[in-house]
């Protein structure tokens, strides 16, 4: 069966979290949104794992279900457009900081269970190294190599997979704290690791260009920190819908179970490309290496960014594909696509009528971003939405990657362009 | 591997007569006693050993890595503790002993429990007089009393089958000075013994050495009399100064090259230990070209410190976190330290604290060690003593661990101390003879908070030491006893303790033990040339209004 796949959010229970994130909102969300599948994050926090064991309910091997009583009052507020079955599985993810090869590494781990019980091992154990109750994703001094040895020790079909790979100050490979490659960071284990986490800031394209990484599924999460940021990446899935059908789909490479992610516009992160914020200096790594890494106006080395490091570490050249590389579709989040479309601010009360109207009358969100046909949500919201997210799923989007802190920003219409396509679309 | 340099070439090929080595911090004691004892080892008979005593189990068994890792022979060397050596000899020898052939090893709490239940009409103080004036008495070495008290717990602990520290190292002591025959064996065994951390030894310990000194045996004795911060307990640098005098003739050699601190580091150290000092302080040069970088920092109240502490380790670490980033409290710049490189030192435990609840709320991983041993209760090790012995420990130990509080909190370390053990006696000799010195390394990194007792002996890339302050540095507190040379050289210690960077933090206002005092800057401070010292400032704290913001930023 197909679905779609969250495997990295978080609790309420982490740091800069939102109140938000409790199981029944997960569940409500989770189908807003369209997925079947939520990693319920921080699943080693005693807080929230008691939480999750009062609330779920074992249903398809290693998969949970919210218990029929907590669903009534969120039901409430779903629209009947976006029913569907959400399931629950057991995932944290948990920070390592420790000396290795006389460097200071810093490599966040996504760990998935197949079992309640082995998560509680894993608490356990983790429980006896560090402080595992005072944020929902614990640092701990532990190699990351070792963190793997200890989650296999708990369950040997756990899911390690290196979160958001690229990052510069918290990843397996990030340019400040990490490794050249997955196996320096994991050594002798790497073989148990199946598929790396690509992170909002790169996209499969930029993850092909390094052969090290062809052996490993690359997946998107959302690592949520709010509820409606659910599913902002994800995974599509089409094989058995349990814990050891992904399992299967992810760790043996004939299966064909993988099938694509979700992914936004890379170039949205605030280190895409390298730059200097002060001199309002955008530059391409090649134009940084034109320029010996410094800021072409003032002379001052600019922050280095993702693409820098991707460029840094590639082994094969822009646009090449990898053996396995499976597709992926680019989205921008709906409401974004409304405000692009009405000209507002995407927190507005505005956007957030027209967001959930347009649920109410199509379904979940990613059914609208990725599936429904044009023409019906040019007659539930409009030309402008319409064509937004045509441009969108074209890719015809106008892109300023981000750099040294700034946000990349994405336009999906010029400034006079909204008024010229009202009223001229027609979808066949 | 590095050559030593002369002044530890001398010491280690020094022969002919005892030797004292004068080893200021960093500069290079251990090196230079395993060296010297594997020299020893070269010239030694067949059945001889040389015996290597150290302060603390865990000592022992670093020195006997080292040993090993210079491939000296296992056959011929010997390492223990003083109490750990003196069990040894007390077990081997048990047949001229007058008292029981099993005994185990009471802990001090034990003892005072006995006394609580021995002399019910007494009052703590009055049965804790008791206890002190036993003490004296064992360390007399009188081998008999007329004191009433002391004849009657004695027989008490006798017929319980106990015995307590002192007494391990007592009767090890009239053990050889009364049997000719088995102190000749002994010394003959042990040609060569050689103590390290001379300046913290007592007066039982010195008493045990000299049974060894005659017949042509050779000692060595190594450390520091700056470094000596155990009078408390009974120990005395006094021994140091006339090991000389004791011991004539004696070799004395001086290492002055410290090769672990930056030379500013070094400046400091000496500086300070020299004010006030009652005998000459050599000379300690600095092989190090780095300066070092001295800290000052106060803060207006102790939880400011240890807040200011908790975000001084994350700017060391460059961060824990995306927000640590966001909210511009670590920029560019900092970092490049791990959670192992740091530690934290204090006066007294309790300090410890508030540092580890902040350390808590940033989610720093930590480890705080204390002067607290962790021990069995009292029914456990009765239990234990009475148990079969044909039933695996684990399984007796995990059958008791409902009922111990400590036991069930410390499972790894009384599991990793049972490991190897060959029966229960064993077992309860390790857990009785641990000290929290001795507390096992964790394989995970963790920042250190520890009081600057327990600090000895280790060191860090960077040492914080907080509540530099009059009343707790020097400490001058009712219900302590301190003496201020003392409380000079643990603040040696604890600033020796730093290989590059040293903060000396203090606060304005403090409340320790439930009472809130305004304390003026550590005199100790003021001992150190102010061209040493840097202040800093912290970075401005600008959090970010917006969380959702905040997530953005990661990437």
């Amino acid at each position: 069966m197909k679905y779609i796949a969250d495997l990295h959010i978080h609790s309420r229970y982490s740091r800069a979290t939102s109140s938000d994130l409790t199981p029944e909102n997960l569940w409500l969300w989770g189908q807003r949104k369209g997925l079947q599948v939520i990693g319920v994050g921080d699943c080693i926090h005693p807080k929230w794992l008691d939480e999750i064991s009062e609330k779920l309910e074992p249903a398809e091997s290693g998969f949970f279900r919210l218990k029929e009583a907590f669903t009534k009052e969120p039901s409430q507020q779903l629209a009947s457009s976006c029913r569907g079955e959400v399931r629950f599985l057991l995932s944290t993810e948990i920070s390592c900081i420790y000396k290795k090869g006389d460097k200071v590494r810093k490599v966040h781990n996504v760990v998935i269970f197949s079992s309640l019980e082995a998560a509680r091992a894993f608490q356990k154990r983790l429980g006896g190294i560090g402080n595992i109750s005072s944020d929902g994703r614990p640092i701990l001094g532990l190699d990351a190599k070792d963190l793997l040895s200890i989650a296999l020790e708990c369950d040997p079909k756990t899911l390690f997979i290196p979160a958001h790979i690229w990052t510069p100050w918290f990843s397996a490979l990030g340019s400040k704290s990490g490794f050249d490659s997955i196996e320096e960071c994991y050594e002798g284990l790497t073989k148990h690791i199946f598929a790396v986490e690509t992170g909002l800031s790169s996209d499969p394209v930029m993850n092909w260009r390094l052969k090290s990484l062809d052996s490993f599924v690359l997946v998107s999460n959302s690592d949520a920190h709010s509820a409606s940021k659910l599913a902002r990446e994800a995974n599509i899935f089409d094989c058995d819908f349990s814990y050891d059908g992904m399992y299967h789909a992810l760790s043996d490479k004939s299966d064909k179970g993988f099938r694509a992610t979700i992914e936004f516009f890379p170039e949205e992160g605030k280190y895409h490309f390298d730059g200097h914020a002060a001199c309002k200096q955008r530059l391409h790594p090649r134009e940084t290496r034109k320029n010996k890494g410094l800021c072409p106006v003032c002379g001052k080395p600019v922050t280095v960014g993702v693409m820098a490091r991707v460029e840094d570490l590639a082994q094969r050249p822009e646009g090449e594909k990898a053996p396995r590389a499976r597709p992926f579709f680019s989205l921008i989040p709906l409401e974004e696509v409304i405000a692009e479309a009405r000209g507002v601010g995407k927190a507005s009360k505005k956007v957030r009528e027209a967001y959930f109207d347009l649920l109410n009358k199509l379904g979940p969100e990613l059914r609208i971003l990725l599936d429904v046909p044009l023409r019906e949500i040019q007659s539930a919201g409009g030309d402008l939405i319409a064509e937004g997210v045509r441009r969108m799923r074209e890719g015809q989007v106008s892109i300023q990657a981000g750099y040294d802190g700034e946000y990349g920003i994405i336009k999906i219409f010029g400034e006079t362009e909204r008024k010229e396509i009202e009223g001229q679309l027609t979808f066949l | 591997m590095i050559a030593l340099n002369p002044q530890q070439s001398a010491a280690v090929e020094h022969e002919g007569s005892h030797l004292l080595i004068v080893a200021g911090p960093g500069t290079g004691k251990t090196r230079t006693l395993v060296e010297r004892i594997r020299r020893l080892t070269e010239n030694l008979g067949s059945g001889e050993k040389v015996l290597a005593v150290t302060f603390t189990n865990k000592a022992a068994g670093e020195m006997q890595e080292r040993l090993e890792a210079l491939q000296v022979p296992s056959d011929k060397i010997e390492v223990a503790t003083f109490h750990a050596f003196s069990l040894r000899l007390l077990r081997r020898y048990r047949e001229h002993l007058d008292f029981p052939l099993t005994f185990s090893i009471a802990s001090s709490d034990e003892i005072e429990g006995l006394a609580r239940a021995f002399w019910p009409g007494k009052s703590r103080r009055e049965q804790k007089e008791i206890l002190k004036r036993i003490a004296e008495w064992k360390a007399s070495l009188a081998s008999t009393t007329n004191d009433p008290d002391i004849l009657a717990f004695r027989a008490l602990l006798r017929d319980e089958g106990l015995v307590d520290l002192d007494d391990i190292l007592r009767d090890a002591i009239l053990l050889l000075r009364d049997h000719a025959d088995i102190r000749s064996e002994v010394r003959r065994t042990y040609p060569q013994v050689c103590v390290d951390e001379y300046q913290d030894i007592n007066a039982l310990q010195e008493a045990l050495l000299q049974e060894f000194a005659g017949e042509g045996a050779g000692l060595t004795a190594i450390g520091d009399p700056n470094q000596a911060i155990y009078g408390f307990r009974g120990s005395d640098v006094g021994y140091f100064h006339s090991f000389e005098k004791t011991f004539s003739p004696v070799k004395v050699v001086h290492l002055s090259e410290n090769y672990r601190s930056g030379q500013g580091l070094v400046s400091a150290g000496g500086q300070m230990i020299r004010k006030g000092a009652r005998f000459p302080v050599p000379e300690i040069t600095a092989a190090i070209h780095d300066q070092g970088r001295l800290i000052v920092h106060e803060c207006p109240t102790d939880k400011a410190e240890a807040e200011y502490v908790a975000h001084a380790i994350e700017r060391l670490v460059g961060g824990v976190s995306s927000f640590s980033r966001n909210s511009g409290r670590v920029g560019e710049g900092d970092g490049g330290r791990s959670f192992s490189d740091i530690a934290v030192l204090y006066r007294l435990n309790t300090q410890g604290r508030l540092l580890a609840e902040a350390l808590s709320r940033l989610g720093v991983p930590f480890e705080r060690s204390g002067d607290q041993a962790v021990r069995l209760s009292a029914q456990t090790r009765t239990a234990l003593r009475g148990s079969s012995q044909d039933l695996p420990l684990d399984r007796l130990l995990s059958g008791l661990r409902k009922t111990d509080k400590a036991l069930d909190a410390y499972w790894d370390h009384f599991a990793a101390l049972a490991e190897g053990c060959a029966d229960v006696t064993a077992f309860l000799d390790r857990a009785a003879l641990w000290t929290p010195e001795d507390a096992y390394a964790v394989r995970s990194e963790k920042v250190r908070l520890m009081t600057l007792h327990a600090a000895k002996g280790l060191e860090f890339p960077v040492v914080i030491i907080v509540g530099c302050e009059e009343g707790l540095l020097p400490l001058d507190r009712e219900g302590f006893l301190s003496d201020p040379d003392e409380e000079r050289r643990l603040f040696y210690v604890g600033m020796t303790r730093a290989r590059e960077e040293l903060y000396l933090v203090r606060s304005h206002r403090r409340t320790v033990y439930g009472k809130t005092q305004e304390n003026a800057p550590s005199r100790f401070l003021a001992d150190i040339d102010e061209a040493l010292k840097a202040r800093e400032a912290i970075r401005p704290f600008k959090p970010r209004r917006d969380p959702e913001e905040g997530q953005m930023k990661l990437f």
